[in-house]
């Protein structure tokens, strides 16, 4: 017989077990439900222990004391008549009759602890774990939170393969699968971009780069090939993985294809490799104008800064400047390789790069040009991309040039430029007058007459194609001294291009004049007042009209000057006008027409045609086929039996397949250029080249596909078909005999 | 009312007839010893009437039960409710019976009086059902869709597909989109809201081969509400042989002849380079001799241009050859016109033309582009078929039927223009409408006449077959050979009626010529609902109008009449001629 301690901690055991149970249980269910939502098995057992974890702390299943067993069993066994503490103290130390309670309290106990059962939740536990997998099995079987499983397996492209019309019997053997897959591209070393490794088999990569592949299946196969434009190139196996390496130079599209040891072959999705070619760098030039000019004396430095960037690197970058020397026929080049101030730092993708050029020290001198432009190289090997900037010019301005002037017969603009000086001159003189309230009565009268001033040197300019030099010549002479002086002021009050006009044109001007009113000048100042009717030139009521019209501008002119120098400008503007008016009209007259004359050949008598001799002359015979072919024959042919298959439910034959190969490769060679457009069809279409079992709506599409990819037709001229019958015969006839 | 009594057995009428009087003679003779007195005269009467009811018995007296009170009315599909009422409001005690094709209607109902048919009518092979009703057709609103179209299903390859249609009710904001093989979309058009709308869509058929286009209805958002199918026959194209003969080169036949030999046609071309000399360019053909014109080397080619200066100087020879081979063979002969052409006119064909100052004009299909043209413009005449019009309606090239060929000219000058013009299409077109036209036709030996390619599954597709092969043998794709029956003026026409059961594309072939099949696509009753909803509407119409008129007698069904009431006679004359003897002894 077991002793009553015994039995009391054997009773203590089974309480504890049941309380592990419980805590196993509450911990069970949100273990579960983590895994049914998200696929990880060590993020349920994490939860798992942590909950245990948990619920072992409020629970404490190992502070169930044997006293606290026994107050249990009191409690809940009458029979012991709250003596079951007395099993615990040892006998010994017990007075008789707690001797004898003892005794009685372990027979009791042997006959009746079965009946008291250890206090716990079981059921409870059991409750809540159902509900959690019940939660769990409704979120996995709804996909409820499949937003949440971000699935940690890399997303391997579908290759979904397919079966050749193999007779296999060994249907149970399974098809190997691709376990693993992975590209590798190798930029060109120029480029310094690093390597990138990717499970994705769409290559788009810069020209140039190499490729490799990796692809591991799960059982051994027999061969892998990789498909590419109609050629195939096998891969070799290498650590129990196929590889294949390429380089990238066209755009164009690849698959894999591999055979079994049953000799079953599977085919992959097409993939697209798309080349990104190098581009040349951009340069582009800043903080200077395309056209800039010097005078002589003028500080001449042309500062711009350039920006050069490329995709890759730039390798290195310089000025190209050439220097022209003289006009015409006698221009000469010379050419320089010039260098940035700062250095180059080769490989950088973005430069902004400062030139200063003195033009003095490229040994300029006025007149001469400088056209420069920026050259910039990128690292591309084995031969750089070299893109030039737009070329600039700066020019030193020459002071003394010779202007190349061509007879009066020129349709162009030949009048000199002075006589825009008149209209200047009413701009001016507007101007003053809106000033008017702005200026001191000094400086507006000061203005005024230097305005008249100008006005008289132009007319003095006029007066000299009417020979009038004697006229005005000594008042004219003294102007002019102090022309100069008046000069200078103008250049401060900013009327800059009025004098060195008058200035600089003047030589080139009136010899201009002189070609085109050559005579006046020589004649006799008396020769206006004579009727000389020898002189066809002067006879011309034109050449008159021309005169007294200049004459009548001169006298324009006087009037307002004379205006001018009485500080009424505004009284001198309707002469201003007036004398522009006549002005223009003489430039107007001035302007000579040429008749275009075409060739007129000689006339041919009637009775010489056609009567040469042509015994030389031989008839040739000519053939040629200038028939242009069809570019998409099998295109054209699988249509229509795109067509019959759809809806007829034919089984595609071996000679369909070829033709879906030889429409694959018709439409590649135009996929290539546009891949984004046709990938699609020329995938479907080599799928169903390789497959038997198509569903219709694949059929369709490719149907679809390929008809988008057709060109229009050219309008052609065709036979047509006619029933002939003899009621059509006789309906000819009689209409003929009705004509 | 007695006269409508018939007698059901009225064919034994003479036998039981005599075998009564007969009989009653018998019974006078039996009486005959009390002849004259007044119980004779009533027993006799008596015995007649038992007679008569007994042969009256024999012969089954029947009354036509002319339901006069009971009109039928066949709920055919698309029926207005309203007409039904008001129908239901003169006739009282109409009976309704909804219609399903090819099922009786009546089933064992006897039924009588008019029949009225509402909604769409009976498809045409249950006609036979009310052949002895007298049939009111109340004709339904007609269905709103595509309710009419044609489109010319037998194409050449390049050419244009043309669909023209009517859409009945067209709801606005829906489209009508056309859609090729696979379901690209070529050509749509927006419906406006109307009674109707006729619309046309257009396509160009890019490869050989059958193929079925679709009309495909959307509503505003895209969704479809319809997709009917459009099953075309696509042919490929068959080159010309052109043979060009020019006194001297023209920018004109340098153009022409490099689009016709880009386009596969073989051309030759022969131009005088000066007098004696010629210069003969070949182009995808060989190399054959071309002297004077003969009868015999101008028959491989189906086109003959001819520039006025040689046309007017052919030789006699030359032009009896030419004449003959257009007259006889189908040759086309086209002048390219010039000045002279217009002044003298002294061609095989005189065609009559117009001054008119303007030397430009547009062609009615394309209005926009300006062709340079001679100050002529064609007189329209009796025979003069119009190749090109302009825009106001003047014919700018034609041709006019010579024997089985045709001659043609145009007043278009300097058509080359356009190609340099960038309008490389419109001159293309302008030309290859002009040389089709005028070219040698081929001669078909069969030819399929038909109206639609369309047949719907399980009904009967009629066909109609042109052939000089005197039996033609009509098969089937399985095999079954379809009986033809013969036109009875036409000697080569041909009809026949198939029955397909296979949906999509079938095929009929003939026996004697394995190229010449008839492709025809096979739906069901699904697609085109609208037309076949018009198509039976007016079916009916015709059908019912007609008989109507005809069938003025009608025949009702008959039923006997109860004999119960003759028997009883029969057995009260009886017993009194039983009782009276017995009552009257006593």
């Amino acid at each position: 017989m077991r002793s009553g301690h015994d039995m009391l901690v054997e009773f203590r055991r089974r309480w504890r077990l049941m309380l592990w149970l419980e805590i196993a249980l509450y911990a069970l269910g949100p273990a579960i439900l983590s895994y049914l939502i998200f696929f990880k098995v060590f993020w349920s057992l994490v939860i798992l222990f942590l909950v245990a974890g948990m619920i072992l702390f409020f629970i404490k299943p190992w502070k169930h004391s044997l006293e606290n067993v026994a107050s249990y069993i009191d409690l809940h066994l009458e029979a012991t008549e709250y003596s079951t503490g007395l099993l615990l103290l040892p006998e010994e130390k017990l007075s008789g009759l707690a001797r004898i309670q003892q005794n009685r309290v372990t027979t009791r106990l042997v006959e009746k602890l079965k009946t008291v059962k250890p206090p716990n939740h079981l059921v409870r536990g059991a409750i809540i774990l159902c509900s959690f997998i019940l939660i769990g099995a409704v979120i996995y079987k709804y996909e409820l939170l499949s937003n949440l499983q971000w699935s940690q397996q890399p997303k391997v492209t579908p290759e979904t393969i397919v079966f050749k019309p193999t007779d296999t019997t060994s249907t149970t053997v399974e098809s190997p699968k691709l376990i693993r897959q992975q590209l590798t591209i190798n930029y060109p070393n120029y480029t310094q971009v690093p390597s990138v490794e990717t499970s994705k088999m769409d290559i788009k990569a810069v020209e140039g780069s190499k490729v490799s592949w990796k692809i591991r299946f799960d059982q051994e196969i027999k061969s892998v090939t990789m498909e590419s434009m109609g050629n195939s190139y096998p891969m070799k196996l290498i650590d129990e993985a196929y590889t294949g390496k390429s380089i990238l130079t066209n755009a164009g599209f690849y698959n894999f294809k591999f055979t079994d040891l049953q000799d079953r072959s599977y085919v992959s999705e097409l993939y697209a490799i798309e080349v990104i070619k190098d581009k040349s760098p951009s340069v582009e030039i800043k903080g200077i104008k395309q056209f800039t000019s010097f005078a002589f004396n003028e500080d001449k430095k042309v500062s711009f800064t350039t920006a050069i960037a490329d995709d890759f690197g730039i390798e290195d970058s310089y000025i190209i400047a050439t220097v022209s020397k003289g006009s015409g026929e006698s221009v000469k080049f010379r050419e320089e390789k010039l260098n940035f101030n700062n250095k180059i730092s080769k490989g950088k993708r973005n430069l902004s790069l400062s030139k200063n050029i003195d033009l003095d020290q490229m040994k300029m001198e006025p007149g001469d040009e400088l056209y420069f432009y920026v050259e910039a190289l990128d690292s591309k090997r084995p031969k750089p991309n070299i893109s030039r900037s737009e070329t600039f010019f700066a020019v030193i301005k020459d002071t003394v040039s010779d202007n190349f002037a061509v007879e009066g017969t020129m349709g162009v603009d030949l009048m000199p430029d002075y006589f825009r000086s008149q209209r200047q001159l009413i701009i001016d003189t507007e101007k003053l007058l809106k000033d008017k309230a702005k200026l001191s009565t000094k400086d507006y009268k000061s203005k005024s007459n230097e305005l008249g001033f100008d006005q008289k040197v132009l007319r003095l300019k006029y007066a000299e194609f009417m020979g009038d030099e004697s006229e005005f010549g000594g008042t004219a002479e003294g102007d002019v001294e102090s022309l100069e002086h008046e000069d200078e002021d103008h250049h401060e009050e900013g009327h800059e291009e009025e004098d060195p006009l008058a200035k600089y044109t003047h030589k080139h001007d009136s010899e201009n004049e002189h070609n085109l009113v050559e005579e006046e000048k020589k004649k006799d100042p008396l020769e206006e007042y004579l009727h000389n009717h020898e002189d066809p030139e002067e006879s011309t009521l034109f050449t008159k009209s021309l005169k007294g019209k200049l004459r009548q501008a001169l006298n324009e002119m006087w009037d307002a000057e004379l205006y001018l120098r009485l500080y009424t400008p505004e009284k001198s503007l309707p002469y201003q006008y007036r004398a522009l008016k006549l002005i223009q009209e003489i430039k107007n007259s001035a302007r000579i027409y040429v008749h275009r004359i075409g060739f007129d050949p000689p006339p041919i008598k009637e009775d010489k045609r056609l009567t040469g001799e042509i015994d030389e002359v031989s008839g040739f015979r000519k053939s040629a086929e200038l028939e242009q072919e069809d570019a998409y024959p099998s295109i054209r042919i699988i249509l229509a039996r795109l067509e019959q298959l759809i809806f007829e439910k034919g089984a595609i034959t071996e000679e369909d397949k070829l033709l879906f190969g030889q429409a694959g490769n018709e439409l590649a060679e135009k996929a290539i250029e546009n891949p984004g457009q046709y990938l699609e069809t020329l995938q479907r279409l080599k799928w169903i080249s390789e497959d038997v079992t198509v569903p219709q709506e694949a059929l369709v599409a490719l149907q679809k596909g390929l008809f988008l990819t057709l060109p229009e037709l050219k309008p052609n001229a065709v036979k047509k078909q006619q029933q002939t019958s003899e009621i059509n015969d006789l309906l000819l006839k009689e209409l003929e005999i009705n004509d | 009312m007695i006269e409508d009594i018939t007698f059901l057995h009225s064919n034994w009428i003479t036998y039981i007839s005599i075998g009564a009087i007969v009989l009653w003679l018998v019974f006078v003779w039996k009486e005959g010893s009390d002849f004259g007195k007044r119980r004779f005269w009533i027993r006799i009467t008596v015995a007649l009437f038992a007679i008569m009811s007994i042969a009256v018995i024999a012969l089954k007296p029947a009354l036509p039960i002319l339901g006069k009170k009971t009109k039928v009315a066949i709920l055919t599909s698309g029926y207005d409710t309203k007409q039904l009422d008001s129908l239901k409001k003169v006739h009282k005690r109409l009976k309704m019976f909804p219609y399903k094709a090819n099922q009786p209607i009546f089933g064992k109902v006897n039924t009588s009086d008019t029949v009225f048919v509402l909604g769409q009518g009976l498809e045409s092979f249950d006609f036979w059902q009310l052949e002895n009703y007298k049939v009111d057709y109340v004709k339904s609103d007609v269905p709103s869709g595509v309710v009419r179209f044609t489109y010319d299903h037998s194409r050449v390859v390049g050419e244009q597909l043309q669909f023209e249609g009517m859409y009945n009710n067209p709801k606005k904001g829906n489209r009508l989109i056309l859609e090729g093989p696979g379901g690209n979309r070529l050509d749509s058009i927006a419906l406006e809201s109307g009674k109707k709308q006729s619309f046309q869509l257009a396509t160009h058929l890019k490869s050989v081969g059958t193929y079925t286009f679709s009309l495909v209805e959307k509503d505003s958002l895209g969704a479809v509400l319809s997709q009917d199918p459009i099953p075309v026959t696509v042919k490929n194209r068959k080159g010309l042989r052109i043979l060009i003969v020019n006194s001297f080169p023209t920018f004109e036949t340098k153009y022409l002849k490099n689009y016709l030999a880009e386009m596969g046609h073989e051309v030759l071309v022969k131009s005088r380079i000066t007098r004696g000399k010629y210069k003969f360019e070949y182009f995808n053909m060989d190399r054959i001799l071309m002297g004077t014109f003969s009868e015999k080397n101008v028959a491989p080619f189906d086109l003959v241009m001819l520039d006025v200066a040689t046309a007017n100087n052919l030789g006699r020879s030359s032009r009896t050859a030419l004449t003959n081979s257009i007259k006889q063979n189908g040759l086309g002969l086209f002048i390219q016109p010039d000045d002279d052409f217009f002044r003298f006119r002294k061609d095989m064909v005189a065609f009559d033309f117009v001054k008119e100052k303007s030397t430009e004009t547009n062609l009615m299909n394309s209005p926009k582009i300006k062709i340079t043209k001679y100050p002529f413009i064609f007189k329209d005449q009796f025979q003069l078929q119009a190749i090109h019009k302009n825009d106001t309606e003047h014919i700018v090239s034609a041709y006019k039927h010579l024997g089985k060929g045709k001659v043609g000219t145009t007043v278009l000058e300097s058509t080359y223009e356009l190609l340099l013009n960038g309008k490389t299409t419109e001159y293309q077109q302008l030309w290859s409408a002009i040389i089709s036209t005028i070219s040698k036709k081929e001669s078909a030996e069969v030819s399929w006449d038909k109206h639609s390619i369309l047949a719907i599954k399980d009904q009967s597709y009629t066909f109609i077959l042109r052939t000089a092969i005197s039996e033609p043998e009509i098969k089937t794709e399985e095999g079954y050979r379809i009986a033809l029956r013969s036109d009875i003026d036409i000697s080569n026409l041909w009809h026949g009626t198939t029955y397909p059961k296979k949906p999509g594309w079938n095929r009929l072939s003939m026996a004697q010529d394995t190229t010449a099949v008839l492709e025809y696509f096979v739906t069901d009753t699904t697609t085109w609902k609208s037309k076949s909803g018009y198509d039976n509407i007016q079916r009916n119409r015709r059908h019912f109008d007609r008989a109507s008129t005809k069938n003025t007698k009608q025949i009702s069904p008959l039923a006997p009449i109860n004999p119960i009431g003759f028997y009883i006679f029969f057995l009260l004359c009886m017993g009194y001629l039983w009782l009276v003897p017995k009552i009257g002894r006593e």
